[in-house]
C-alpha cells in the first residue's frame, strides 16, 4: 500500500508541474508533431515485436500499454 | 506448449491497440486516405546461442472508414525451437530429467546448465481494434484478441477512452482491459513443490508414437504418465492504464502513464524446475516450482520525443514494482536521422535492472524446511540486461516503405546473495544469454 | 484496492463530464469577423459583380464567405478539400471559399495541392496572425461570414458525416436577405 501511494504521489506531482506551467502550441504549429515517426506509436509493429520478447524473457511488463500476462512464464 | 519464452504475448498486441489511442496524434500514417487499407508487415528471428530461436510474422491491416473511425486487424504468428532452462542447477556429473510427459527423458552432461532442447511450437494470435471519436475531444477504443498455442489460449477484451483538453495539448486517457487465459500443461499440471520422478529411459522420443509430448502432432490428446495430475489451469488478467500526454512546445511531446495489473489464479510455469542439494551442493531431488497464485504489478512510464530538423529523439524510462517483490528499472532511447528525405538511419539502446522476486532461489537445501514458494527461474531473479540496436528504413517512390534492423540482446542474471555449496561454487549457476534479433519491416 | 477504486471512479466522472460539455461540433455565432488583408490580390467573376481584386474580406460584403483554416499535415483538411471544391462550384455566384494555409513551409503546401487542387483562392499565412485574430482553435477550423460580414457559424474538424449539414448553412445565409 505504502508503495501504490509512493507511486500516486509521484504521477499527481508530476501531473500538476506539467498542468500548471504554460505548455502546449497553437493548433496551427503541429507541423512537427504531426509527422509520423513522432506519433508515440510510430513503429508499432517493432513495439509490439519488442513487447513479446521482453515479456517472455523478464519479469516485468507493460508500461508503454497494458501489461497483460498471457503465459504464467514471468 | 512451453510456457519459456514463446509465450503468448497480450502485452505486445494491447500496446498495439491501445497506443493508438492514448497519443493525441492521430493513429493512422500520413498518407492514409479514408476508406483504403494500410498493411504493415514485418518478419523477425529471434536466435539465442544454443538456446531458444524464434520466427515470428505480422500482418497488421488498419483503414479509416470515415472520419477517424479506424479499424485495427492483426494476425501474429511464431514458431519456435531450441531449448531452454528449466531452473534445475548443473552438477559436476550427468544429471537425467524426466520429460514433461513423463514418457523418457535427457541427459545433461557435467557442468552444463539443465536445457530443456526440445522446445517447439507454433502460436497464431488474432487482434482486432475499433476506434472512434465520440466527441470533439473524446475519443473511444474497444478491441478483442485471441491467441492459440499447443498448450495455452488466450482471450482478451480491451476498452479505453482518451479525452483532450487545452486545444488538445493535454490528453488524458483510461484503459482497462481483462484477459482469460487457459493452460494445458504437457503431462498434466505438476503438483506444487512436487518431486519429479526419475526417468525410466533416456532417449529422444519424437518418433515414438506414444511419446510426442514435444511434437506439433496434436492428435495425441495429451497422452501423458501421470494420470492422476490435474490438467487444466486458468488465470485472470485485470489491467488498468492511466496516462497523461502533453505536448510541451513545437517539437516536444510527451507521456506519462501509471498502470495497475492484477493477475489472479495459475501463475506458475509448469515446466520448471527446483533442484534440492546437500551441503556438498549435490541435487538430492528435483521439485516442479511454486509460484503464488496472485500477482499486483504497478508500474510508472515516462516516454519523451523531441522532433530534430533531421530526425527524432526517442527516449523513454519505466519504473516497475510489484507484490513479488521485484522491481525494475527500464531505460530506453532511439536516435532517427534521417539520411536524405526518405531514409533514415536510427540506432537502439535499452538497459534493463531486475531485482529477484521474495520465492526465487537458485536451489533448496536439503536440511532446511520446504518453503511454500519457491522458483528458481532466473528470469525472476537479480538480471541486467542490454540491447543494442540499428535500424534502417527507406520510402519508396510509390508509397511504399521497407526497414530492416538488426539487435543485440544479453542477459546478465546475477546471484542475488545465495551461498553456493561444494561444486555449485565451482559451477556456473548464472550463465549470461545472448541473442540475435534481425527484422526486415514492409508497409504498403 | 479502495483508493484505486476510487481513483479510477472520480477520473471517469471527470471525463464524462468534459466530454458532454464539449460534444457540439458547429457552434453558432454572432460577431463581425476580423479583417483580413490578403497578401496575394485575386478576383472573381459571375453574373452580378464585375472582375475586381480583392485585397480585404471586407470587399466581399453581399457574398456568403466559408474562411477555411487548413495546413499540409492536417488529416482532415485532406477530407475537406474535394467538398469545398464542390461547393465553390455549386454556389460560385453566391459563395466565396477561402482556404488560409498555416504551413510554416509554403512549399508543404503547393506539394499538398499538387495532389488535391482548389479551385478557390488560398491564402498563405505562415505567420498565423490571422489564425490568431480568428481564435482558431482546432484544424482544420471554419467560419461561415454572412453577406453582412458577421461570423454566423463556426466548426472545428471537418467530418464526411456532418457535409450536408455544413452545406445546409451555407444555403440558409445564402437565402438570408440583408436588411440594410
Amino acid at each position: 500500500m505504502k508503495k501504490i501511494n509512493k507511486l500516486l504521489c509521484i504521477g499527481l506531482l508530476a501531473s500538476q508541474a506539467i498542468g500548471c506551467a504554460s505548455l502546449g502550441v497553437q493548433p496551427w504549429e503541429r507541423d512537427l508533431l504531426a509527422k509520423e515517426e513522432m506519433a508515440l506509436n510510430a513503429e508499432g509493429v517493432d513495439l509490439g515485436l519488442d513487447d513479446h520478447i521482453y515479456f517472455s524473457k523478464e519479469a516485468t511488463s507493460g508500461g508503454r500499454a497494458f501489461a497483460g500476462g498471457g503465459c504464467g512464464c514471468n | 506448449m512451453q510456457l519459456d519464452n514463446s509465450s503468448t504475448n497480450i502485452a505486445a498486441s494491447l500496446a498495439l491497440a491501445t497506443c493508438t489511442l492514448l497519443g493525441s496524434t492521430p493513429a493512422l500514417a500520413n498518407e492514409s486516405v479514408d476508406n483504403e487499407w494500410r498493411f504493415d508487415t514485418a518478419i523477425l528471428y529471434y536466435g539465442e546461442t544454443d538456446r531458444v530461436s524464434l520466427v515470428e510474422g505480422v500482418i497488421s491491416a488498419t483503414k479509416d472508414f470515415g472520419d477517424d473511425h479506424i479499424f485495427n486487424g492483426k494476425l501474429t504468428y511464431d514458431g519456435l525451437t531450441g531449448a531452454s532452462a528449466t531452473g534445475a542447477v548443473p552438477q559436476d556429473t550427468v544429471q537425467t530429467f524426466s520429460r514433461p510427459s513423463g514418457h523418457g527423458g535427457y541427459a545433461v552432461a557435467a557442468g552444463e546448465l539443465p536445457l530443456d532442447d526440445t522446445f517447439r511450437d507454433s502460436r497464431v494470435q488474432l487482434n482486432a481494434q475499433w476506434t472512434q471519436p465520440l466527441g470533439d475531444n473524446l475519443r473511444g477504443s474497444a478491441g478483442v484478441h485471441a491467441s492459440k498455442e499447443y498448450d495455452y489460449l488466450s482471450l482478451g477484451m480491451n476498452g479505453s477512452l482518451a479525452q483532450d483538453f487545452d486545444q488538445k495539448n493535454t490528453t488524458l486517457s483510461l484503459g482497462l482491459s481483462y484477459q482469460f487465459d487457459q493452460i494445458d500443461p504437457v503431462g498434466g499440471t505438476p503438483e506444487r513443490l512436487g518431486v519429479m520422478p526419475i526417468p525410466t529411459y533416456i532417449g529422444d522420443d519424437y518418433d515414438d508414437d506414444h511419446d510426442d509430448d514435444y511434437d506439433d502432432d496434436h492428435d495425441d490428446d495429451h497422452d501423458n504418465a501421470y494420470p492422476d495430475r490435474n490438467g487444466t489451469q486458468n488465470k485472470d488478467t485485470v489491467d488498468v492504464l492511466l496516462g497523461l500526454t502533453q505536448i510541451i512546445n513545437r517539437r516536444t511531446i510527451m507521456q506519462l502513464n501509471y498502470g495497475v495489473s492484477v493477475s489472479d489464479g495459475y501463475l506458475n510455469d509448469p515446466y520448471k524446475l527446483v533442484s534440492v542439494v546437500n551441503d556438498l551442493g549435490q541435487t538430492q531431488q528435483t521439485l516442479f516450482e511454486s509460484r503464488p497464485d496472485q500477482r499486483t504489478k504497478h508500474n510508472v512510464y515516462w516516454q519523451t520525443k523531441y522532433a530534430m530538423d533531421s530526425g527524432v529523439f526517442d527516449i523513454s524510462y519505466r519504473y516497475a514494482t510489484d507484490d513479488w517483490d521485484i522491481t525494475s528499472h527500464t531505460l530506453e532511447s532511439r536516435l532517427r536521422f534521417n539520411i536524405t528525405d526518405n531514409s533514415y538511419l536510427q540506432p537502439h539502446i535499452r538497459i534493463y535492472k531486475q531485482t529477484a522476486a521474495e520465492f526465487y532461489q537458485p536451489f533448496i537445501l536439503d536440511d532446511s524446511p520446504l518453503p511454500t514458494f519457491a522458483s528458481a527461474d532466473y528470469r525472476l531473479g537479480d538480471m541486467d540486461a542490454y540491447t543494442v540496436g540499428l535500424k534502417y528504413g527507406q520510402q519508396l517512390d510509390n508509397g511504399d516503405a521497407w526497414a530492416v534492423r538488426m539487435e543485440y540482446y544479453q542477459q546478465n542474471p546475477k546471484n542475488a546473495g545465495f551461498d553456493e555449496p561444494g561444486q555449485l561454487a565451482d559451477l556456473d549457476l548464472y550463465p549470461s544469454v545472448k541473442a540475435m534479433m534481425v527484422q526486415f519491416n514492409y508497409q504498403f | 484496492m479502495y483508493l484505486l477504486r476510487s481513483l479510477f471512479l472520480s477520473f471517469l466522472v471527470c471525463l464524462f463530464g468534459f466530454s458532454f460539455q464539449q460534444m457540439a461540433h458547429a457552434k453558432t455565432v454572432d460577431y463581425p469577423a476580423p479583417s483580413i488583408n490578403f497578401k496575394s490580390a485575386f478576383s472573381f467573376t459571375n453574373q452580378t459583380t464585375q472582375a475586381t481584386d480583392i485585397t480585404q474580406l471586407s470587399q466581399l460584403r453581399g457574398k456568403v464567405v466559408y474562411v477555411d483554416f487548413w495546413a499540409s499535415w492536417c488529416v482532415p483538411c485532406r477530407r475537406s478539400f474535394p467538398w469545398m471544391n464542390q461547393m465553390q462550384a455549386k454556389y460560385a455566384d453566391d459563395l466565396v471559399i477561402l482556404a488560409i494555409n498555416l504551413d510554416q513551409d509554403p512549399k508543404l503546401a503547393e506539394a499538398f495541392l499538387a495532389k488535391l487542387p482548389a479551385n478557390f483562392h488560398i491564402e498563405y499565412n505562415p505567420s498565423g496572425d490571422i489564425a490568431k485574430a480568428y481564435d482558431v482553435i482546432g484544424m482544420p477550423s471554419s467560419y461561415v461570414i454572412d453577406k453582412t460580414g458577421q461570423v454566423r457559424l463556426t466548426h472545428v474538424g471537418f467530418f464526411k458525416a456532418k457535409q450536408t449539414q455544413y452545406e445546409q448553412s451555407i444555403v440558409a445565409l445564402i437565402n438570408e436577405v440583408p436588411s440594410l
